[in-house]
């Protein structure tokens, strides 16, 4: 299976409470909140490191979980960041640094 | 609203401000009446960064202050400080500073139409009349909810999973 790269996107303003992020997108101003688990994935997506190793790094480390359904989980959710153009996505590093 | 309630609102507002200052452009949705006629609960602003120098009177600023919001009607400027009243109230705000200036709002949307907040002769009139009377201001929430036919203060908002909640604009009390 090819690596997933994650970046951030730019056009959102985030904040932290606790372990929640909130975010909003600049773009038509959608309130997004991510629970502490999808944070730490939020939080390392700096565009050249693999979702896999991010998942082995944030959630495998932190939780009894199987790597292959972590991961299962996490595509599913960078997908759907994505999807909402908070987030994204692609199979090759991105060559600019997230912010 | 307990403190964590209190805490989230506030991070809310923070956000809604940062985006309005960094990327000049956000959208709210109004929960209060102090804009009646103008802009009703339920309706979404859209609001452009602007300059104090930018604004004129009759345009609705948006300012944040305290952490608090205010969306109303800029009436005036004393030097560098904005005067604003609300429409359907009786008394100016306190003057705005130009560094609690987020914008202008731009348009109105409501019921997925573009309304022009700009005053008319109709709106002066209906805005003398609800200054003076609270009773005014409840009838015209009741016609209006039952010409839309629907509740006009619920907030919508939409879990997607567990891992990411979205919300639509977040709610401003004007």
């Amino acid at each position: 299976m090819n690596p997933i790269y994650v970046a951030r996107s730019s056009e959102v303003a985030a904040r932290m409470l606790g372990g929640e992020t909130m975010i909003m997108s600049a773009r038509d101003s959608t309130l997004f909140s991510l629970n502490e688990t999808a944070s730490a994935i939020w939080q390392a997506a700096d565009g050249h490191t693999p979702l896999s190793e991010i998942v082995a790094r944030t959630v495998c480390a932190e939780y009894d979980v199987e790597t292959e359904e972590a991961l299962q989980h996490a595509e599913e959710l960078v997908r759907e960041l994505a999807s909402r153009g908070i987030l994204r996505i692609s199979d090759q590093p991105f060559t600019e640094q997230a912010q | 609203m307990d403190s964590q309630t209190d805490l989230r609102e506030a991070v809310k507002r923070n956000l809604v401000a940062d985006v309005a200052r960094s990327f000049g452009q956000v959208r709210l949705k109004v929960t209060g009446t102090s804009m009646l006629p103008s802009v009703w609960p339920g309706d979404i602003l859209t609001v452009s960064k602007r300059s104090a120098a930018e604004l004129l009177p009759g345009q609705i600023v948006l300012c944040f202050r305290n952490q608090e919001f205010v969306a109303h009607r800029l009436t005036g400027k004393i030097g560098d400080r904005l005067i604003t009243r609300g429409d359907s109230l009786d008394h100016d705000d306190s003057p705005f500073r130009e560094d609690e200036i987020l914008g202008q709002v731009v348009f109105v949307l409501r019921d997925g139409r573009r309304i022009d907040p700009s005053p008319s002769w109709w709106h002066s009139a209906a805005c003398w009349i609800l200054r003076r009377s609270e009773l005014s201001v409840r009838l015209l929430l009741a016609v209006r909810r039952l010409w839309a036919n629907k509740e006009l203060r619920d907030p919508h908002s939409l879990p997607i999973q567990t891992a990411v909640t979205v919300a639509e604009q977040p709610e401003i009390i004007i």
